[in-house]
């Protein structure tokens, strides 16, 4: 995979996933309607209003209902305009601009939940359009940025993965497989009743997953480290977030996901190049 | 390792040492609302690493006879499509942290004022929740909500009861 290529298809995918949040945001418009929603900005924009003067007016203008319906609107055409970019002949020209409408339309959505509409994919979401966005600062041919940029979110990715691991393995709970049931049988994520069931009702089948679970999020980093059974792992990977998807309703992480794998891909071909002459 | 590579390359290792460093240091919530806004902009990636209880709201109309607390949250099944496109689970999860944020809110603030917790956003924000899934309640009519902890064990434990709130009119 050429730098070049990993690029547009991060920004293809991270344009998968723009597109999709935002088509959901504006899916449930009634509920941040300035009238009848329960996200309203009139009572939101209390904890506002320690900002500076100009930026509360721009928040004013950017978060109340028709502002932000006017940049999850514009969010949505950029996303488009991302994924286009792995066709269309002028990307170059396109995608810093469709990049930097994304990433606007992303953190003002983050923000106007107060912080994160849905946690841990608003992050990977920004941690993937940030460096891309400022990457893109420095010019179509500027190898180097692109090369940070996609190195950041390849460090992220792995990070994301060995923590949510790491925090786990320390958990006397995880080590005995007694949490993933209770987690799955959290009625927030409205598991199937049959796979509540199923896994409650076999200790043995709950242990088995739970050691699966931690050891695929510990020894994720390998990614980096063996380009030729990095497709198989970041395969894995894959089915890993559809199924989390599948049970428990959290369909953004795959695409969030998804979009930080062409830079491992490309990050562990850059290494094994770099460390082939030592080894 | 760092200096037999090429300089284009240590970064990478130099970025992951201090990211590594960065995850050892223990994590302090901000009390500061404005941080907490650009909370997204600091990953964490501690997902699903306690079980404990779990807050559940639920609401009564208070005129009922008999009035009976209903959960104001309930799971429901989602569609095969939800895979990909699940807006409704997506609202629901964000209902379920601004719960979250109105428990934090009486947690930050143990000695505040009954008065105090009512005018905040989260508190707010929770009472329109409940107005817009309290079915077939009018304008100007009475509700009251709680929070109740859920155990993993299923015990529940009553923690905070609002006062008796009125709808307001829809503008």
């Amino acid at each position: 995979m050429t730098l070049e290529f990993a690029l547009k298809t991060t920004l293809a995918l991270a344009g998968i996933s723009n597109f999709v949040q935002a088509a959901e945001l504006l899916s449930i418009r009634k509920d941040w309607s300035d009238q009848k929603g329960i996200w309203r900005w009139r009572d939101l924009r209390q904890e506002y209003r320690s900002l500076s003067p100009p930026i509360y007016g721009l928040f004013t203008l950017i978060l109340s209902e028709k502002g932000f319906l006017i940049t999850q609107a514009f969010r949505i055409v950029s996303s488009i305009l991302l994924i286009a970019c792995l066709w269309l002949p002028m990307a170059q020209h396109i995608s810093p601009l469709a990049c930097w409408i994304t990433l606007a339309g992303a953190l003002f959505s983050a923000i106007r939940w107060r912080g994160a509409f849905n946690g841990g994919s608003d992050a990977m979401n920004l941690v993937v359009l940030i460096p891309l966005s400022v990457a893109q600062l420095f010019g179509p041919d500027s190898e180097m940025a692109v090369r940070v940029a996609l190195g950041y979110i390849a460090l992220q990715s792995v990070l994301s993965y060995w923590v949510a691991g790491f925090v786990k393995i320390r958990e006397a709970e995880w080590r005995q497989g007694k949490a993933l049931p209770l987690f799955l049988a959290t009625p927030q994520y409205a598991v199937p009743t049959e796979v509540v069931r199923l896994i409650q009702t076999s200790p043995y089948g709950a242990w088995v997953a739970s050691w699966g679970v931690m050891l695929f999020e510990l020894t994720f980093p390998v990614v980096l480290f063996t380009p030729k059974w990095a497709p198989f792992l970041l395969g894995i990977g894959f089915v890993f977030h559809f199924a989390n998807a599948a049970l428990l309703g959290l369909n953004r992480f795959v695409f969030a996901w998804a979009a930080t794998y062409p830079a491992l891909l490309v990050m562990g071909q850059i290494l094994a190049e770099s460390l082939q002459p030592f080894l | 390792m760092i200096a037999f590579l090429p300089p284009q390359n240590g970064f990478i290792f130099v970025a992951l040492t201090l990211f590594v460093i960065l995850f050892w240091v223990p994590r302090r919530e901000s009390n500061s609302p404005t941080l907490r806004l650009f909370r997204a902009l600091f990953p964490s990636w501690r997902f699903f690493d306690r079980t404990g209880e779990v807050p559940r709201l639920e609401a009564r109309r208070a005129q009922d006879s008999t009035p009976q607390w209903k959960e104001v949250i309930p799971p429901r099944p989602r569609p095969l499509t939800a895979w990909v496109f699940n807006p409704a689970g997506n609202r629901d999860f964000a209902l379920h942290t601004l719960v979250g944020q109105l428990v934090s809110d009486l947690q930050d603030t143990p000695d505040a004022t009954p008065e105090a917790i009512l005018t905040t956003v989260s508190y707010t924000l929770v009472k329109n929740l409940v107005e817009s899934r309290m079915p077939m309640m009018a304008d100007g009519e009475e509700y009251q909500f709680r929070l109740v902890a859920l155990g993993p064990d299923h015990s529940t434990e009553e923690f905070f009861v609002s006062p008796v709130e009125t709808k307001r009119a829809t503008p």
